[in-house]
């Protein structure tokens, strides 16, 4: 494994979840690959000194708003296409604050309404797998699946729950939005 | 975000196999190669590995399920409240307006009015705007301003429209123009018979001499001439020197590009009310050095 239980664990605590408000953020340069920043970002992150992190999905904000002015400064473009928004420093409120991130109750009502809109079989691969805690195999037999089958699932169910968080948009926070910028410029 | 050959797919089916069982010497070394390969597939797999586990908390909806809790609505934040009350002053200070039984004069400065709008009527003046507003009828004396409304006459001293939807008109001493931005609009003629129906990127430009032009724009520049409209100046190959005549309209803070800086074309999206942004954005694509003093930005 490329990062440690730990560092999964603190990533799956605090960038998953709120990993939707940097990529709103994202989707005002129509020029730049979101899922490439993200991915990027990730690493950046996992490779940090976590420990004296105060905000962690500000961290993370900030990460990919860098990765974004790289991307730019590397295409040796003189155009400056939205990086007004990347330099607003100025801005208390650009990067998404504690407050901003949602908690423990909403994180699961979330994850509830993810897995009921999975496809059928997906979704009990998924409901037998990670909350029912019954191993593939295992699984394979009470669902009359092969093995092969349910590791597929299983990495369907995986890949539309990632998509899920990233597209994740509470209507609420519309109104008072993550930033300045997104209320301005989205 | 994730087709079956993307990175996310791929680094959720190592996860799904990982969980299966251990990994042979062979589909270890794949993965690895998989992983250095490129970045993006490193921060996938990292990615999927933090999904993995922020799933584990599903296992909660195993036991007796939580209360769930009624949504209340979040109330106005401070900052919110905040917003709009320097918005409204602003307003205030700005706008000189004497309000009469018939008419409504709206005149603008250095800033963009939103005037008092309702469902079937929506008003807004651009800088060094004028514009009297009756109750069916909008006239543009001069400046710029969009007018969104259902069966509403729009008008300049030459150009007449009825509007099902929303206009955009300009006026100076050289042209009058009408932009339909959304809807139709109805160019009235001499006589109340002769009528020219507009639909949304059709213009009609009225010179001096009295001679008239059609054109049509795409999607893109309706945006990009509209941007005003919602505080922001989309720059399209403008120079810096353009550009800082646009910032200077809305702004007490004049920008000053220096000559080396002045022919550079740039494109973007930015605040209109924010020059510094704008100079802080030249000088770290186009390098240089801001001076500022209480009335200007210096960009050299």
């Amino acid at each position: 494994m490329l990062a440690d239980q730990e560092r999964s664990y603190w990533l799956a605590k605090h960038i998953v979840p709120n990993e939707h408000l940097v990529r709103a953020w994202l989707a005002r340069f129509p020029d730049i690959e979101a899922d490439d920043i993200i991915q990027e970002g990730y690493v950046v992150i996992s490779e940090a000194d976590i420990s004296r992190v105060f905000n962690p999905i500000g961290y993370f904000h900030t990460i990919c708003r860098n990765l974004v002015l790289k991307h730019y400064r590397r295409a040796q473009i003189v155009s400056v296409t939205a990086i007004a928004d990347i330099l607003n420093d100025t801005l208390a409120d650009q990067t998404p604050s504690i407050e901003e991130t949602l908690d423990a109750r909403a994180e699961l009502q979330f994850l509830d309404q993810i897995i009921q809109n999975l496809p059928e079989t997906c979704r009990n691969v998924f409901i037998c797998r990670k909350i029912n805690g019954s191993p593939q195999k295992q699984c394979a037999r009470e669902l009359g699946l092969s093995e092969n089958s349910v590791e597929k699932q299983l990495a369907r169910a995986l890949a539309l729950i990632a998509k899920s968080y990233g597209q994740r948009d509470m209507p609420q926070r519309k109104t008072t939005g993550p930033t300045r910028g997104n209320r301005r410029f989205s | 975000m994730a087709t079956e050959d993307s990175p996310d797919y791929v680094a959720a089916q190592w996860m799904a196999r990982i969980d299966r069982s251990a990994l042979t010497q062979e589909e270890q070394d794949a993965l690895n190669r998989w992983v250095s390969a490129d970045i993006r597939h490193k921060g996938a797999f990292l990615r999927a590995q933090a999904v993995w586990q922020a799933t584990n908390k599903a296992r909660a909806l195993h036991a007796p399920y939580p209360a769930r809790v009624a949504h209340v609505p979040r109330s106005s934040s401070r900052r919110a409240f905040l917003g709009s009350a320097v918005a409204a002053s602003v307003g205030l200070f700005v706008i000189a307006s004497k309000t009469g039984e018939a008419r409504t004069q709206y005149t603008t400065l250095k800033n963009i009015l939103h005037c008092r709008q309702t469902p079937e009527k929506q008003l807004i003046l651009d800088c060094y705007s004028h514009v009297d507003d009756y109750s069916e009828l909008t006239r543009i004396v001069y400046g710029r301003c969009l007018v969104a409304g259902s069966q509403r006459t729009v008008k300049t001293s030459r150009l007449r429209f009825v509007i099902n939807g929303s206009l955009l008109m300009y006026k100076d001493a050289n042209y009058e123009i009408g932009l339909v931005m959304d809807g139709h609009a109805s160019l009235k003629g001499q006589h109340p018979s002769e009528y020219k129906t507009l639909s949304a990127g059709e213009q009609i430009t009225r010179t001096a001499a009295g001679q008239l032009h059609f054109s049509y724009l795409d999607a893109e520049a309706l945006a990009r001439l509209s941007a005003w409209t919602k505080g922001q100046v989309s720059l399209d190959t403008q120079t810096i020197s353009e550009a800082s005549d646009i910032f200077n309209r809305y702004n007490q803070k004049q920008l000053v590009p220096s000559f080396r800086l002045a022919d550079y074309r740039l494109s973007g999206m930015f605040d209109l009310n924010r020059p510094d942004v704008f100079a802080l954005a030249v000088k770290t694509v186009l390098g240089g050095k801001i001076h500022e003093d209480g009335q200007h930005i210096y960009l050299e």
